[in-house]
């Protein structure tokens, strides 16, 4: 596969999974070239992978957490402020007034909950495929998705 | 556990609309990967040709020392008159198979008979011949008178 057909099929979802990571386009643009550049590296041993859609997803991944760990090595005045994974960053404001609660609440989820709803709701990855980049298995991808959505439900109860 | 309310929360989720991609993003990030790509297949490329040279510099120095070596052992042999003789020896042993080829017992017992023999049948033929001369001595005298044979 080359990197134009790659990024045919998943450049934007990478892109759009990255701003909602690191919550700031420029940054994703940045993790996504470095995305990018690490595909090349991998291309001759493309063949190699089994599920590239959980790969790709895996690869930029890792890539957000080396570009936050360097972030936090750099000295305090260029450090970012203490930001988590959010939906408002990446999704374009709704015009319900319950949808956009729906995201203020669903901002408020634990991360690593957030991000499996994020990658099965927008990016629709399987649980299977969502273990696989996020190094868990799928049962725990299928729980933290569940309980997110429980979360969420009673939230939204307790607001009406 | 699920409920039916959870259903309701996802179809609210998925109708939300991702913010639109910037212009640009596929061609900046394309060429950022293309040259990191092309970046490493020159460096691939030299470690070839390093590991290339490395080869063909091994070679020629164990080659040069493999004719160093010989070159000594020769010399080593001609100074100390030993090895010489060994290796003289070795040349001589040599030469009648060169010669001869690979031969049986049997025919160089004859090879052997022959040369013994050779003398003494050029001796014979020799007697011969005077023997002759001395029968066709009156025969010769009188050879104009007629085409008679002497005996």
């Amino acid at each position: 596969m080359n990197l134009e057909e790659l990024y045919g099929r998943y450049g934007e979802n990478l892109y759009r999974y990255l701003v909602f990571r690191l919550g700031s386009p420029e940054d994703a643009e940045d993790v996504l070239q470095e995305t990018f550049c690490r595909f090349a590296r991998y291309a001759v041993r493309w063949k190699l992978v089994r599920n590239p859609q959980a790969f790709v997803f895996r690869v930029a991944r890792n890539e957000v957490n080396r570009f936050l760990r360097r972030k936090l090595s750099r000295p305090a005045a260029d450090k970012l402020p203490d930001r988590t994974s959010s939906f408002s960053a990446s999704l374009a404001t709704p015009a319900e007034p319950s949808a956009i609660l729906l995201v203020e609440l669903a901002d408020q989820l634990p991360d690593e909950q957030k991000e499996v709803i994020f990658m099965k709701v927008f990016d629709g990855l399987t649980f299977k495929e969502i273990g696989s980049a996020c190094g868990i298995s799928a049962n725990t991808a299928a729980s933290r998705y569940r309980y997110a959505l429980d979360k969420l439900r009673a939230a939204l109860e307790e607001k009406r | 556990m699920t409920t039916n309310a959870p259903n309701d929360i996802e179809k609210t989720l998925l109708s939300l609309s991702p913010k639109a991609v910037p212009p640009g993003l596929r061609a900046g990030v394309l060429e950022s990967a293309l040259k990191k790509r092309q970046g490493l297949l020159m460096t691939t490329g030299l470690w070839a040709a390093a590991a290339a040279c490395v080869a063909i510099i091994a070679v020629a120095v164990l080659g040069d020392a493999a004719v160093t070596r010989a070159q000594n052992d020769d010399l080593r042999a001609l100074l100390n008159g030993s090895g010489l003789s060994r290796l003289a020896g070795e040349e001589t042993g040599t030469l009648p198979a060169e010669f001869y080829g690979e031969i049986s017992d049997l025919e160089r017992a004859g090879l052997e008979r022959m040369a013994m023999t050779r003398p003494a049948i050029k001796r014979k033929s020799l007697q011969d011949v005077f023997a002759a001369r001395e029968r066709l001595k009156g025969w010769l005298d009188h050879e104009d008178e007629g085409t008679q044979s002497p005996d």
